[in-house]
């Protein structure tokens, strides 16, 4: 028999996949060079709230002096996310848009802004 | 870049594409046709095109500043950022003032609704709605100009809403208070309606229309049009309502920020209007787009006023049946042609097109069978401008290399469908949506724009508050994530 709260919803009765939050890695931001992305959240696909809500906690669990990458390809989202990086105690170090999806750069204050790791 | 930038999609990396301003300059190149043809057919239909080339500006600056009335609320109450309230407060003033103009030129279209707590029900219903669609109904409309799937569902399931909505009855009918019944039973309704069964049709004939419409400039009683227009409706209707918004706005979401930043700034009334002054400027494509949303909508009203005065007319429908489109119109040979920026209400007339194609009957109801009618979308002049806000701002996405077709999710397509309902009933109860109950109403001295901006913002919280719940509950399952 259909599940269909399941099919509607997946991730209420499973982990869910549409929010990817990837390991650290080297990434180009614009301005800087090379530097390493300790945080990449892929939203993807996801709609505005959603990935505004899932950057503010990825924002405030970052690590002071890491560097966060932010992936979407919703333009409200891109529009307000770097608004949103102050009051989070991040800088915002760049947006890069590719083809179909943008990536924002952060970076967490503190620790002596250990963002220079390159 | 560097660290602080505040131009944020315009992003770094993004190539040129000749593909897309090719498809970009055929989507012009069909509205063109369109105009072009219809003119060529018989001159009368500029008032088509006029509708559809201020659509097509809609859709352009709404794209440019990615402006959602959704995400003025959710912006606000989810991650205290203020860029699309403030962006939506400028565009307020600006078609205030502007409106105020074409008013004592004698050429504007609007008419005020009546006032009552059904602007504030109806805004609440459409508030909660639109934070689970991800898009008000302007909003949804022009990302679907930008290739989301899911906000073409918003705006489907917000037109067939509609049109059902306001032709149920059956059980619906039990929540009828006997005094509509009986009000609308004395306005001796023409045999074609059933005024006094169907919910809605006891709630226009038993209620709204026995509820008073006016402005501001009207109350206050100014005797110049002049005043009445400026001081009444613009000044103290919209320009200073909308500077207290601002200001709370600054003072609850930007100003501790502000300050943090600017350490060294004097104490004093010079730094808060320096630090208000940066919120309204903060984010400089939302404030060029509500700029130009504010103007254009404005100079709408000037322009149908004066081709209805060319074509001597006070309705389309009298156009249309001069142009041999008979069939559609309501019992007073009229359809819905407000003269200025408005949407749902159109797209509703559009779906129970649909709905009649496939042998349903919408008309015995007043909202179609009396007021609107239900032309067909070809000649619907008001639809009209609706395709040319998803054109105007798909042209706009793909000249940005932004145009991307994005299949929605099957969760998120349950919450376009179902907020989408949500906004359809929301939008009828209150009389219209974020653009007719509320942007066209409050920069035009109506106070109900207020009521429903009021109920609005209510539901909207409630929904974010409701939305937060679930993506906390939602994401203590997502392992992956690991915060």
């Amino acid at each position: 028999m259909l599940d269909t709260i399941a099919w509607m919803f997946p991730a209420l009765r499973r982990a869910g996949d549409d929010a990817r939050a990837g390991a650290a890695r080297a990434v180009d931001v614009p301005g800087h060079g090379t530097m390493v992305a300790d945080r990449c959240v892929d939203l993807t696909g996801e709609n505005c709230l959603r990935t505004n809500l899932v950057t503010k906690r990825a924002l405030d669990a970052a690590a002071p002096g890491s560097v966060i990458e932010i992936v979407s390809d919703n333009l409200s989202s891109v529009e307000t996310i770097p608004f949103m990086l102050a009051g989070h105690g991040c800088a915002h170090l760049g947006t890069l848009h590719l083809e179909g999806t943008w990536k924002i750069y952060a970076r967490k204050q503190g620790a002596d802004d250990g963002g220079s790791r390159k | 870049m560097t660290e602080g930038v505040l131009d944020t999609t315009e992003g770094v990396g993004q190539a040129a594409s000749r593909a897309n301003a090719l498809r970009a300059a055929a989507v012009v190149g069909f509205f063109l046709l369109v105009s072009a043809g219809t003119f060529a057919v018989d001159s009368r239909y500029l008032y088509f095109s006029a509708y559809l080339w201020f659509g097509f500006i809609y859709g352009a600056s709404l794209q440019y500043g990615r402006f959602c009335m959704a995400s003025a609320i959710r912006d606000l109450f989810a991650v205290g950022v203020p860029r699309m309230a403030v962006g939506i407060m400028i565009a307020v003033v600006l078609f205030s003032l502007v409106s105020a103009a074409v008013t004592v030129a004698g050429k504007s279209t609007f008419h005020a609704s009546p006032i009552g707590l059904y602007s504030v029900v109806g805004g609440a219903i459409f508030g909660f709605g639109m934070v689970f669609t991800g898009g008000c109904a302007t909003g949804s409309l022009y990302k679907t100009g930008e290739g989301s799937v899911s906000a073409l569902l918003v705006v489907l399931s917000l037109s067939f809403a509609q049109a059902l909505f306001v032709d149920i009855g059956g059980v619906l009918d039990v929540l009828v208070p006997a005094s509509w019944t009986a009000s609308a039973a004395a306005k001796s309704m023409p045999a074609e309606l059933s005024a006094t069964t169907g919910w809605y049709d006891q709630f226009l004939a038993g209620y709204i229309w026995d509820l008073k419409a006016i402005t501001v400039g009207e109350a206050l009683g100014f005797a110049s049009p002049a005043a009445k227009a400026f001081i009444g409706n613009s000044l103290i209707n919209a320009v200073l309502p909308a500077v207290v918004i601002l200001v709370v706005i600054y003072a609850i979401w930007y100003r501790k920020g502000w300050l943090r930043k600017n350490k060294d700034a004097a104490p004093g009334p010079g730094r808060e209007v320096a630090g208000w002054w940066s919120m309204v400027t903060a984010s400089k494509r939302t404030a060029i787009a509500g700029l130009v949303l504010g103007v254009a909508a404005g100079l709408q009203m000037w322009v149908m006023q004066s081709l209805q005065q060319k074509f001597g007319i006070a309705n389309a429908g009298e156009l249309l049946q001069a142009l041999g489109h008979t069939s559609g119109l309501s019992l007073q040979e009229t359809v819905f042609d407000p003269g200025y920026f408005y949407v749902t209400t159109q797209e509703a007339q559009g779906a129970a097109w649909v709905l009649a194609q496939l042998g349903m009957n919408l008309t015995d109801n007043i909202f179609f069978g009396m007021e609107n009618g239900i032309p067909s979308p070809l000649a619907n002049p008001v639809l009209w401008m609706s395709f040319s806000v998803i054109g105007g701002s798909m042209v706009m996405a793909l000249l940005a290399n932004e145009f991307k077709l994005k299949m929605p999710t099957r969760e998120i397509a349950v919450w376009a469908i179902g907020g989408g309902i949500l906004m359809g009933v929301g939008s009828r109860i209150g009389m219209g949506c974020n653009i007719g109950a509320f942007f066209a109403t409050v920069t035009n001295g109506d106070p109900s724009g207020w009521l429903f901006a009021l109920g609005m913002t209510g539901g909207g919280w409630i929904g974010v508050k409701f939305f937060n719940w679930w993506i906390e509950r939602k994401m203590a399952k997502e392992a992956p994530l690991g915060f």
